[in-house]
This record gives C-alpha cells, structure tokens and sequence, in this order.
C-alpha cells in the first residue's frame, strides 16, 4: 500500500471540471448577449467582450487544475474529506472567476468585483455596486444573473447531473454542498436525483422567465429576473429592484415563484417519482412553511395597512415581503425605511429561519427548527418526568440523536459565526452595530438586501478587507458552515 | 439496469462495487444500521432501511420495476422469502443465495439451482467454492477453473512453468489446439491480452479458454503439475463435504480433517470412500503422523480465517506440492498470494460472479471477471442488424484488448477463427479488458444503415 495522495492534488481533477462547467455558462451568457443583442435589447455587440475576454482564462484555470491532478488514478477515492476541500475551492474559485468580467468590463476594484461573484454564485443578491443601471453593461448584469443561477441549486449538483457516474466522489462532493438534515424512507442515489432536480429547477426557471416576458418585461430583464428568482438570489437589473416595474402582476407572480423556489426540491422528486400530490401535505417541514408564509403574510398585512390603505395593496407587499425575506432572494419592492420596528423584526425574524433544507434558499431552514424546537419541547417535559423516555420524531419517523447534535451544532455554530463576523466587520471598518449585524446576517443567510446597513441596499461603502470577509460569510452560510469549517481542522490536509 | 440488492454484508458490499463499476441502478435493503452507515458513506446507491423480505420495504426499494433482484442476507429463509415477494411485486428476475448445510445438496450438490420455490436463481456460494476447488485438485495446477455458455466452454489460468515447451516462444507458432484460444497474460501483475506475436514467459499466469477437451490436451506442456491423487481437506463444514463428495467420485484419495468427533462420525457415516479424522487441521503432529506432506493438493476450508491461513502455510511447509483456501475477508485475497499459497477462493466472490452473471441487459451479459476485474468476460447476443452480423473476424477491426473467444451457435459452441462468420442470432463469448470494452460493443451494436 503506498501512501495515499496529498489532498490538493486528489480534488484538482473534480474542481478544474466545475471551473470548466461554470466557464461554459460564461461562454453561453455570452452567446445569449449576443442573441440579444442582435434582437435590439442590448447595446452593442461589443458590450459582451468583457466575458468572451475571461472565459479563456477561466478554461486556463480549469486546465490547469486538470494537469494539476493528472497523476492522481481515475479510481481514486473522493472521501468527506477530500470532498469538503474540493467544495469550499470550488466556492473560492467561482468567486475568483466570476470577478474576471466585472474587473475587465466596469474597472470594479478586486475585492468588490469577489464581493459580487461571491454573492452571485451563492444566490445570495447583496451587492457592492450602489448604480448597477449606470455602472454595469447589459452583458455583465446578465452574467450576475447566471451566476446567481448556476450557484442556486449547486454547482456541484450541476456537475454531478451532467457527468452521471461521478460516483461516491461526486456523492460526498453532493453532501458537502448541500447538507441535508434527515432523511427517512427511500434514500436515493445522488447521480439520479441531481439529473431529476436540475430539471424541475430549470422547468421552474423557464417557466419563471415567460410569466415575466408576458408581464411585460423585455427579454432582457425577464431572462435576468427570472434566473435570479429561480435561484432565489436577488440580483436585479435595476437599482430599485422589481420595484422599478410598478407593475402589481409582476410582484405576485415573483413571490409565487420565491416561495417555490423555497420549498425542498427532494419532495419535488418524491412527487414526481410516486405521482402523489400527498407527499406535500406529509412533510412536516412542508406544512411549517406553508403555515409561517401565512401567519407572516397576516401579520405584515395588518402592520402595513396604514401605510398603503387598501387592503389588496397590503397584502401584495406582505406577501412580497415574505416570499423574499423567508427564502433569502433579496427582490425589494419599496424602502424598507417606512416600515414599523414590529414588521423589520419579523423580517429579520424570517432572514434567520429561511427556506426548507434542500432548497434554493438560505437561512438555518425550517427542519432544522423545528427539530429544536420540538427537542427544546421534549427537554421541558423531561424535566417534569424525568422517567419518561422522549423521542423527538419528524414526519412519524424518531430523529436519531446523531441528527438532534447535529441540528443542535448547527444552531451553535451559526449563532457562534454571526458574533464572531459582527464584530470583525465592527472592528474593521467600526461601522455602528446594527449596520454591522444587518450585513452579517445578510451574508450568512444568504439574504441580500435587509433593513440595516448603512441606509442604503447596497455594500458599496464596506472596505475591501470586510468585503472580503463578508464573501466568506456568504461561502460559509452557503455551505451551512460544517464543510467550511472542516476545510480549517489539520485532519483534512494530513494523511 | 435497475438492481436492487438486499443485505449488504462482505458479499453484498462486494456486488455493490461491481454493479456500479458497470454503471447499473443499485438500490440497497439493508435492516443493520452500521451496514446502512457504511454503505452510505461509500457508494452512490439508493437505500432503504429495513427488513428485507417486507413486502412494504421492498416496495419502496422500487421492486415494481427492478430488472433483477439479489438477496444476500445472512438469512436463507429471508433471502428466499425476499425473492419471492419481489418477483410479486414485479420484479423481473430475483436470485438468492443460501449457505445452510441444509441446502448443501441444492442442484444435485452443484450449488445452483434455477426456479427453486418460484425464485429464479437459488445459488450456495460455499457449494460453489468447493466444486472450483475439486476442478482445480483435478486440474493440472489451474488456480481458476471458470465454467461459461452452460458449461461448453470453460476459463483456466495456469502459471507457466519454466519448464514448459510452450515457454519464451512466439504463440502463433506454439501449434495450439483449434477449440481454445490464449486469452490473456498476467505479468509481473499486469494483465494483458496478446496477439499472434506476443511470447509466454515463465512466471506469467495465462488465461486459457475454449473447449474442455481442448485445454485438458495443452494444460500438462504449460505447468509441470500432475492431476492431484491424493487430498487432504481441513475442515467438515458445507464446503469440506461439499468437496469430499465431488473429489471422492472421481478416483481421488481424500482425507478429511475435522476436529469435532460428532461432525467426524457423521461425515464418516456420509462418505465410506473417505478418511475422515478426528483433530486439529493446525496440529503440526497430527499432520505428520497422517502423512499429509504425501498429498498433492490440501484445502483449507472451515469457517475460520486463521485456521485456514495457518493450516494452508503449515501445508506448503511441510511440502504439499499445491494448497488452497477458503477466505471469508476478499481484501486478503493479494495478501494470501503473497505468502505463498497457491489458490484462494472466497464464498463472497462466488456470490459476486453469479450476480454479475445475472445482470442481463438487452445487448450485453457478464459472465465473469479476471483478475481482479482487470478484463472480463462477457457475452454478446448478435443482432440482425448488428454491425458485425454476416461478417468474418477477419474483416472487423477489433480493438486491442478484446478477442472473441467462443461463437455459441444453433449447432453448438465453436472457438473461432479468423475466418469464421458471425451469424445473426449466434452469441459471443468475448474477453475484453475494460478499456476496449466500448469499442468492441460498437460492433454488436445497430449500424447507422
């Protein structure tokens, strides 16, 4: 047996491929620029060289990475360590690719130009630019869409859907990207489910971009908007976000599809696998959601009706209000600066729990809350009867312990992560609290805009070192820390 | 394929591995959580924990539309059980294994029997190992002898003795049988599959296939080994019995070795032709005093990894000119080379094989895997419009690394030569290695035109 091989050289081949496959995606917003273009919706064909200038370098890169791990057997295990590494620079490096067009085709410093691909790639949607319409051609805005959208469900994921056979590798890669809290039943292979997803996500995709084309949007901004709201990131065309429509159809229609994009897309799979509609109304997490979008929407109703007046209009920017606060997309419709404290709490409120586990958005994820909260519940009665064994179950099935420290980890670590960063970010650039915090938990809940920083929805005024600190924050919740954080532990590098 | 495999022991984990390595649709049954665990952590396989004969569990496992169904449980009864209730739910082929005593006699004491209580395909691998290791005894030094098309042609690896007349000459001129073919070379660990120019060394191991008569005629020029005429076996269990009674059959001189008095009357009562005694297989005294150093072949196969490792080294020391044993844990099968002896068999692979056996697909169906899945068996039905169909070898270009080794045809089972024509409907056995084995599928495929 000869000594295993150094971890950077083993996940070289796997992250020189994803470089590759997201260098495709440049390549083909490029091709969709120049198609658009050619339609009269762009400038000038040469709006688009910024992105035909870096995807030779991004295929570079890849290639390189490729040579890199040459000698490393095609058979070689991909372990969870190996996998962690290979995911968190996989992160990094789209961060770094994705910076190429915007350093290229705006003059965007480094650190913001990361900042930006960073929150691209991790659907997050906070941006450092505070003029997009005047800053960013029609190709690079398109592109920040892209990534938003590439990064969305996984880029792994992608990788793993078009490259079947990736096998165990591809499966720890999987897990790594995207941490799933429990699973009961029928646990499918990866290679299968990721090729179902990616398709529901891209039939949503599609179906998102024609309902804002038949709004009224031009092809443009509907093809922007729509892979942003698949993604749940954010990232609009125009500075007032959808606001700028003044178009009521339209922000139904971008609610109906955040709150899509917010459910877990494994229950997606299991319906379309077992053709049961009832796989819903089972999922315990399925019917939290549903039962907070609710709540939240009548409560935000009744807080903003004396502000708006009609009932109808209330309830169409509660409703907004909740489907891009609860799935961490980011879409803004109005200032959050009329609001009442009572409402930017419950926004705030919802930026913590986020979407359900498995889904695009981000957040600590309803599963994961109400396992604790329904542990916490166990706790209490355990108190009163010490003798009575308590089993906390989820969906009729018992949560192993295993799950419940895990869960409970969880909540440390983010709480733990979100201290640490505010006061980091305070300490850098010794911005105020609360607009230290509003950032903080904008990144790591892969929020976007929220109503804290600075007054303004945008990151421009952050320096360059805590623009790149924030990027990690966005890596870090996107990951949902533990793959990050073992990236840290010397385990990983010495073998 | 869609396989779903139920009970991921050694064996299971074992299938597992090759079923993917052929890129099928493996879904897992398993009830033992760390069996789920591991099996989680290392293959990209669906799972569904719980009892493996459960017709709800097997149901969610995707039985309905499963191609073939496994059941390898520790469990007899719940194997066949499994099965059954998958080929219920829809299944379209189910196959289980057994490893009681009780089935020992399953086929007529072969091992493998079809359509046992509605179940495809009932197989006892340790039945298995015992009928390899009596052709083997039987052979002249064959460390594997594989069976292939229902038993009309078959595979064995040989070592090549220095002093073999066929050693350091040129194999187009070695004037070999025309029923078998040299299908592939092992040297120094590295196999590869020669052409009319390539020369045998001694010290390579070769793969022989072709018809039984055929390689029984060349097999004593290749090795300096004599068909054993004395056997000593260590161990009463399934497998020992097993192979008393075929070696016993077959004009050989069997001693068998058990230490427990009980199993030895009874094994007495069983086979008047062979000495059974009572004692320590490990016993260097009691070996002496039985004059096993005579024998010419020792197999070591009770239940027990260290017993059989110890009576097998005990064995060669002592100067038994070839000896076989049972492994139970695959991963020690290099290492049991290493150390000098000369055949190891395993239950565990003899169940891999057959699954692997029953993985049919429209076009292609495994029978088997060389060494250590470097080539391997396969055989391919010819199609009507199969690009190959109605042409000689001769005329198509075959990647190196694959050589079609038998042609079964209405009319029995040829070795083919260059200019032999493959018909449609006929079916070929073709060794390939895994690198070729997209090019050489190619031609059996549908043409463009």
């Amino acid at each position: 047996m000869g000594s295993s091989p150094a971890t950077h050289r083993v996940v070289a081949r796997p992250v020189g491929m994803v470089v590759l496959v997201a260098t495709a995606a440049m390549v083909l917003t490029g091709l969709a620029s120049v198609g658009l273009s050619v339609a009269g919706e762009h400038g000038s064909l040469l709006d688009a060289l910024p992105l035909w200038l870096s995807a030779p370098l991004g295929v570079l890169l890849g290639l390189f990475l490729l040579y890199w791990g040459r000698d490393i057997p095609r058979d070689q295990a991909i372990d969870r360590g190996h996998a962690s590494v290979a995911v968190v620079a996989i992160w990094t490096l789209l961060g770094v690719l994705g910076s190429l067009p915007l350093i290229i085709g705006a003059g965007t410093g480094p650190a913001a130009a990361f900042f930006e691909a960073v929150s691209g790639f991790t659907a997050t949607g906070a941006t450092a630019y505070g003029d997009i319409e005047g800053t960013l051609s029609h190709p690079l805005v398109l592109w920040r869409a892209v990534m938003h959208w590439v990064g969305g469900m996984g880029v792994v994921l992608l990788f793993v859907a078009i490259l079947p056979n990736v096998g165990v590798g591809g499966k720890n890669m999987f897990k790594s990207e995207m941490p799933s809290v429990q699973q009961g039943g029928l646990r499918p292979r990866v290679s299968e489910t990721s090729g179902v997803i990616w398709r529901v996500y891209v039939g949503v995709t599609i179906a998102c971009v024609l309902t804002y084309r038949l709004l009224g949007m031009d092809g443009h901004d509907a093809l922007a908007h729509g892979l942003s709201t698949g993604a749940t990131g954010g990232f609009s065309t125009r500075d007032a976000s959808l606001g700028a429509f003044e178009n009521p159809a339209l922000e139904w229609a971008a609610a109906f599809f955040m709150l899509v994009g917010g459910v877990n897309y494994g229950l997606y799979y299991v319906v379309i696998r077992t053709r049961k509609l009832r796989v819903f109304t089972r999922s315990l997490e399925f019917r939290t959601y549903v039962a907070i979008i609710f709540s939240f929407s009548l409560i935000l109703t009744l807080l903003f009706l004396p502000l708006h007046g009609d009932v109808l209009t209330a309830l169409r920017y509660a409703v907004f209000r909740v489907a891009t606060s609860l799935t961490s997309t980011g879409f803004g419709i109005d200032d959050h600066a009329v609001y009442p404290g009572l409402a930017l709490a419950l926004m705030v409120v919802m930026n913590f729990v986020g979407g359900c586990a498995g889904s695009t958005s981000g957040g600590m994820k309803v599963a994961r809350l109400v396992i604790l909260a329904k542990a916490a519940a166990a706790q209490v009665r355990k108190s009163i009867r010490p003798a009575v064994v308590q089993v906390v179950r989820l969906d009729h099935r018992p949560v192993s312990k295993a799950v419940l420290l895990d869960v409970a980890a969880f909540f440390f670590v983010y709480l733990a992560s979100m201290v640490v960063l505010v006061a980091l970010v305070a300490g850098i650039d010794g911005v105020p609290l609360p607009t230290a915090f509003g950032a903080v938990l904008s990144v790591l809940s892969n929020m976007g805009p929220n109503p804290f920083y600075l007054g303004a929805d945008n990151f421009s005024a952050f320096s360059a070192p805590a623009k790149v600190l924030l990027s990690f924050g966005m890596i870090l919740g996107r990951l949902e820390f533990f793959t990050v954080l073992a990236v840290l532990t010397p385990e990983v590098w010495r073998r | 394929m869609r396989v779903v495999v139920v009970g991921v022991g050694r064996a299971g984990r074992g299938v597992l591995a090759t079923l993917l390595a052929q890129h099928h649709l493996v879904t897992v049954v398993d009830n033992d959580p760390s069996s789920v665990a591991f099996v989680e952590e290392h293959f990209d396989v669906g799972i569904v924990a719980g009892y493996g004969a459960n017709p709800k569990v097997l149901a969610d496992a995707g039985c309905a539309d499963a191609d073939l169904v496994v059941a390898l449980t520790d469990q007899d009864e719940t194997n066949l059980v499994a099965a059954q209730t998958a080929l219920s739910l829809g299944a379209r082929r189910a196959i289980a294994r057994v490893q009681g005593e009780g089935w020992a006699d399953l086929g007529g004491g072969d091992g493998i029997q079809p359509g046992v209580l509605g179940v495809n395909l009932v197989f006892h691998p340790r039945v298995l190992v015992a009928r390899e290791m009596a052709r083997v005894a039987r052979s002249h030094g064959a460390l594997e002898v594989i069976d292939l098309a229902e038993d009309a042609i078959e595979v064995v690896k040989l070592p090549v003795a220095g002093s073999s007349r066929y050693a350091s000459k040129v194999l187009s001129r070695l004037g070999l049988p025309r029923d078998m073919i040299v299908g592939a070379v092992v040297r120094d660990g590295e196999l590869f599959v020669p052409g009319g120019a390539d020369v045998l060394l001694p010290g390579d191991e070769v793969y022989l296939l072709g018809r039984r008569e055929a390689i029984d005629a060349v097999q004593e020029h290749i090795t300096d080994v004599a068909v054993a005429g004395r056997v000593a076996i260590v161990g009463g269990g399934v497998t020992g019995f097993a192979l008393a009674r075929m070696l016993s059959g077959m004009d050989t001189r069997v001693m068998l070795i058990d230490k427990d008095p009980d199993v030895a009357e009874r094994l007495a009562e069983e086979l008047p032709k062979v000495t059974v005694i009572v004692g320590d297989g490990t016993d260097l005294e009691l070996m002496r005093e039985h004059r096993v150093e005579d024998c010419d072949f020792l197999a070591a196969v009770t239940e027990d990894e260290e017993v059989n490792l110890l009576a097998g080294l005990l064995a060669s020391k002592l100067g038994v000119k070839r000896v076989a044993t049972v492994v139970h844990r695959t991963e020690f099968h290099a290492i049991y080379h290493q150390i000098g002896i000369d055949v190891v068999l395993s239950p565990h692979t003899m169940a891999e094989e057959q699954v692997v056996r029953n993985c049919r697909d429209e076009l292609v169906r495994s029978l088997t895997v060389l060494g250590g899945g470097a080539a391997e068996v396969v055989e391919l039905v010819v199609g009507p419009q199969a690009r190959i169909a109605g042409k000689t070898l001769m005329q198509v270009r075959f990647p190196r690394g694959a050589i079609v080794c038998a042609l079964v045809k209405g009319t029995g089972v040829v070795v083919p030569r260059g200019s032999d024509i493959i018909e449609p409907g006929d079916t070929a056995v073709v060794l390939t290695t895994p690198e070729a084995f997209d090019a050489m599928a190619w031609h059996f495929k549908k043409g463009l035109f």
